[in-house]
């Protein structure tokens, strides 16, 4: 059990960066933007609120994935910060397992803190608001929507995990997670555009075929479409939960272990 | 043990990409909007990609620019500001289908303001796909049509899809049946009053029965 040490001591690591820091702080003011925002909109009130607390959500998670934990893995690889680590009996298993729950709990500390301060005053400043301008909001609806969200990241995590595993440098790694979270957004738009029937008939089909091939092999990144459901109210089905949990957590882990499996046979 | 614990790994693997093979052929479609895109010719599909994470937050910002549309407009009106806000407003609808707000809007400021009744009643129209709970959307839409485009039947085209839904006060419904009146067609008119009296308590059936017997009379002679 020597990869729980290791989690111990990622956490600590994580704690002690001044860049984790101040994403807390950002955590905690990020109700200001939604209270801002709220501000300037006449009735959906509660929903123009939810979606600054979901924007914020999305984007201290891409902080904290890109620049902290991709980062911190290349210089622990590329500057051999882990030679300390991997000496026995501490398997490169270990330190991989260790590392992947670390940064996961640096990312759940991230998200409940967000949760926590969003709401409270959420429930200050959209709760004493009428009915009718709350458009369904609860405290419930948004510790739902960072549950989306968190879920969604460990695949994130796992791809990150993955690239690191195979990748020769800080600047190759960054660009690929970055790259694999752009088109993970891009194609579900450009392959619906692809099914109009005047796109379809100029487009070859073996285009259409190997965008549907890099499609599948990407994550599916849907928290972005629930959090906006949530945001009216609209409460998702357990089946559906279940499925995308299912979803997200099978990607990752078959990209972990994919990237442990190259990482043990890499030359350190 | 090292081998086992390969193995292991490498089940886990084989495993793994199967079960997420499965997952995948049950697609979590009930809550996406992509079927939208296509909506409106104003609304481009590089507009979703670029929002990418943060659809929300990105359509209510195409409201608020509706709303610096519309401070210009107030001050000196050019037919081109009508144009940008049904644009905008379409932008709006295509990033977050439910939001309640560009509807509104749509209904108001487009229709009343920035002058464009049509777009205003295709915006509205859609609301009527995507909120099915609100009986709104069907009575703007068609109150703009009758009072902007002086179309009776479009009006109670639209304002029959009122029928069914939760909550409707009954002026709508007193309006519908008027704009039903001055339109010609009586087969629809029967079956508007049809769905209007499964709506009503027992009580307050007489009338509308009337009526339908009455419209049913002109048909049979």
């Amino acid at each position: 059990m020597l990869w729980i040490e290791l989690v111990r001591l990622t956490w600590l690591e994580i704690w002690q960066s001044r860049s984790y820091r101040i994403m807390l702080v950002l955590a905690l003011l990020a109700p200001a933007l939604g209270i801002v925002l709220g501000s300037l909109f006449m009735v959906d009130i509660g929903k123009v609120y939810v979606d600054a607390i979901a924007a914020s959500s999305q984007v201290l998670a891409m902080v904290y994935f890109i620049f902290l934990v991709v980062t911190m893995m290349s210089r622990d690889i590329f500057d051999r910060i882990c030679y300390m680590l991997l000496t026995p009996p501490v398997t490169r298993m270990d330190y991989y397992i260790g590392r992947f729950v670390g940064f996961q709990m640096g990312f759940v500390a991230l998200l409940l803190l967000l949760l926590l301060s969003s709401a409270i005053v959420g429930l200050l400043y959209i709760g004493e608001k009428p009915a009718f301008y709350q458009s369904g909001f609860s405290p419930w609806l948004l510790a739902w929507m960072v549950f989306f969200h968190f879920v969604q990241y460990i695949s994130i995590l796992g791809v990150i995990f993955f690239i690191v595993s195979w990748s020769s440098g800080n600047v190759e790694t960054m660009l690929f997670s970055i790259a694999v979270l752009l088109f993970a957004w891009v194609f579900p738009p450009v392959l619906k555009a692809m099914q109009n029937p005047d796109v379809a008939s100029d487009t070859p089909g073996g285009v259409v075929l190997l965008l549907q091939w890099v499609y599948e092999v990407l994550p599916h990144l849907q928290g972005a479409e629930i959090s906006l459901s949530l945001a009216h109210g609209v409460a998702i089905s357990l089946a559906d939960t279940l499925l995308y949990v299912a979803e997200h957590v099978l990607y990752a882990l078959v990209c972990f272990i994919l990237g442990l499996l190259i990482f043990q046979r890499r030359d350190l | 043990m090292l081998a086992t614990k390969q193995i292991l790994v490498w089940f886990g693997f084989v495993a793994s990409v199967l079960l997420l093979s499965w997952v995948r052929m049950e697609p979590i479609a009930q809550y996406q909007t992509q079927k939208g895109i296509w909506a409106s010719s104003y609304s481009p599909v590089m507009d979703k990609a670029i929002a990418g994470p943060i659809p929300g937050l990105m359509a209510d910002f195409r409201l608020l620019d509706v709303f610096a549309i519309y401070y210009d407009m107030k001050y000196a009106y050019k037919p081109i500001d009508g144009q940008h806000m049904a644009v905008y407003l379409n932008r709006a609808q295509n990033l977050d289908p439910y939001f309640f707000d560009v509807y509104r809007l749509a209904g108001s400021l487009l229709a009343y303001d920035a002058r464009m009744p049509e777009a205003s009643i295709a915006l509205l129209q859609q609301g009527i796909t995507y909120r099915e709970d609100v009986w709104e959307f069907p009575f703007f839409a068609g109150f703009i049509a009758h009072d902007l485009l002086e179309d009776d039947f479009l009006a109670f085209q639209l304002m029959r899809q009122v029928v069914g839904r939760e909550g409707i006060p009954l002026i709508v419904l007193t309006l519908a049946s008027r704009f039903l009146e001055k339109s010609s067609s009586k087969e629809d008119a029967i079956a508007f009053l049809e769905g209007l009296k499964q709506l009503m308590p027992s009580d307050y059936q007489a009338g509308i029965q009337k009526r339908i017997d009455d419209l049913r009379g002109v048909l049979e002679h």
